[in-house]
């Protein structure tokens, strides 16, 4: 699924107020390529996702998609926010298959892979736990199952991993990196922490304030597989993260230090 | 060595869980005794008072409600004047509720329509609820039909307000999870926005309940001829203290039975919390 962004203008009004949120953004996204957007708060990346994912739609501009032969067609998509997405009424079982079951996939079917993708998760014994029984980290690991299990081709994640403590936020960029080596499924990632963008990224897109634009795009040298606990430490990385760093808004930048 | 170590670290683990279940039924049982005590010695000081303290003739006294409340349930009096109450009361809490909630659901999925209704259901729903009862007595007359209006009218607003909160309140990153996987409206209606509203909706469900009896009781205060409100009203009429506070006892057990009812259904459907 190769994704074909351009001239993307989302503006809103607010207290009266006309707001431009983002101010034509063109983007081609290649199949299996793993792109962050990176970007100070305010910066439309998120708002760039949530056009993809057709939660909101364009004020100007057009979003297509195309599948391997070069046809345009409506993309399977994934979905995952820093929130929780999980119903805290339906177990974590329930809460995998769910999304399957909602696509048309058998009940059967989809409890099985539902059950496949809680075990390779580490969620073994806990399908039966509602939301609220689990720790955070398991929370999240229930969500990345429930956002794998039904097969989407494309992966759309806002700052997935915002509210974790750093540990565990490493340890689950880690499994991320895992499921998405396996079978190379088009992510979009949005993420203000640019080691996060770095570490996971193929490509890193930077995003001015508002009105939300493209600032800067860099290819990430970094080699495949990543190592989410030590790369960080090599000089390649470093010398991207000076990069970054200097091309965030200087404004925001100041503001962080 | 290990294996010993774990085996003996588990079964201190059990002793743990066990002695904790022990000191929690202890804890219950030394309240349940309490309870107990304080019943007791407030009938017996009541008993006591009644009669050189204060005339019995205002207060009536433990033994002569128990020896009315036993003749009312021989004379088969009680059962009937009770099953009637209850089933105007379930009536109308079935009619308030299941309109509430179709109103409410109807409501909250269509803003334009709770736009245009906003000022009207927040004026009738201001008007004291209890104040609609002559005019039910009018429409339907003294019979059963003007209590089950009553209890339906007070039953429906508390649903209606609870029902249209909770499908107002559905968290809107569920909704857009489905969305972007494409589910349809009916199916976001079914998995997302039905059940979150359910926690919203029992709780309209669990306190419209003793509601929807003190709607029948005071229809029947009003104007009856069968009914617990009417034995109260008739026995105060008579000066029979007695029958006052027996009519009042069983509304007091029949309440506090319905109530113990709902939480244990609150408990089964929102095991999730």
């Amino acid at each position: 699924m190769t994704i074909k962004v351009s001239g993307l203008r989302k503006s809103f009004v607010s207290r009266g107020k006309h707001v431009l949120a983002l101010d034509g953004v063109d983007l081609d996204i290649a199949q299996g390529e793993f792109v962050a957007l990176l970007g100070p708060s305010g910066s439309g990346k998120s708002t760039v996702l949530n056009l993809i994912a057709g939660i909101e739609s364009p004020t100007e501009g057009r979003i297509t998609f195309f599948d391997s032969g070069g046809d345009e067609v409506t993309p399977k998509l994934g979905y995952m926010t820093q929130q929780d997405s999980l119903l805290p009424w339906k177990t974590a079982l329930q809460n995998v298959a769910l999304l399957s079951k909602v696509k048309g996939i058998g009940a059967a079917s989809a409890e099985a892979a539902a059950k496949s993708w809680l075990e390779k998760m580490g969620l073994n014994g806990f399908q039966s736990h509602y939301p609220s029984e689990l720790s955070g980290g398991m929370r999240k690991r229930v969500a990345l199952a429930q956002l794998l299990a039904h097969q989407p081709d494309v992966l759309l994640l806002d700052e997935p991993f915002g509210a974790l403590d750093a540990q565990l936020k490493l340890v689950m960029q880690d499994e991320l990196l895992k499921v998405w080596d396996a079978d190379k499924k088009t992510v979009l990632f949005v993420t203000h922490d640019l080691s996060e963008a770095l570490t996971l990224a193929d490509r890193v897109i930077v995003f001015t304030g508002r009105p939300g634009k493209i600032k800067l795009v860099l290819n990430v040298p970094l080699s495949r597989p990543r190592n989410v606990f030590k790369d960080r430490f090599t000089p390649q990385f470093q010398d991207c993260y000076q990069v970054l760093w200097d091309a965030l808004d200087p404004a925001s930048a100041n503001a962080e230090t | 060595m290990s294996a010993v170590n774990q085996q003996v670290e588990a079964s201190v683990a059990d002793d743990l869980v066990r002695w904790e279940a022990v000191r929690a039924a202890r804890r219950r049982q030394g309240v349940f005794g309490f309870q107990i005590m304080v019943g007791v010695t407030f009938l017996l000081f009541w008993e006591w008072v009644a009669g050189p303290w204060v005339d019995p003739f205002f207060i009536s006294e433990p033994s002569a409600i128990w020896a009315r409340l036993l003749q009312l349930a021989g004379s088969g009096a009680l059962l009937n004047h009770l099953s009637i109450t209850l089933y105007a009361t379930v009536v109308g809490f079935l009619i308030g509720s299941s309109v509430g909630f179709g109103t409410g659901f109807l409501f909250g999925r269509f803003q334009l329509v709770a736009d245009v209704f906003d000022p009207y259901i927040t004026a009738i729903y201001s008007l004291p609820k209890i104040a609609l009862a002559p005019l039910f007595i009018m429409w339907f007359g003294i019979g059963i039909e003007s209590k089950i209006a009553m209890a339906a009218v007070i039953v429906f607003f508390l649903v209606f307000l609870n029902t249209y909160s909770g499908v107002r309140d559905v968290n809107k990153i569920y909704v857009d999870t489905f969305k972007v996987v494409g589910a349809t409206e009916l199916q976001i209606l079914r998995h997302v926005v039905w059940p979150s509203a359910t926690t919203w909706v029992l709780t309209g469900l669990k306190v419209s309940v003793p509601y929807a009896l003190i709607g029948t009781v005071v229809g029947e205060f009003m104007s009856s001829n069968r009914g617990m409100g009417y034995l109260i009203a008739e026995s105060s009429a008579l000066f029979d203290t007695a029958g006052v506070f027996a009519g009042l006892l069983v509304l007091g057990v029949v309440g506090a039975f319905i109530n113990s009812m709902l939480k244990r259904v609150e408990k089964r459907l929102l095991r999730w919390k």
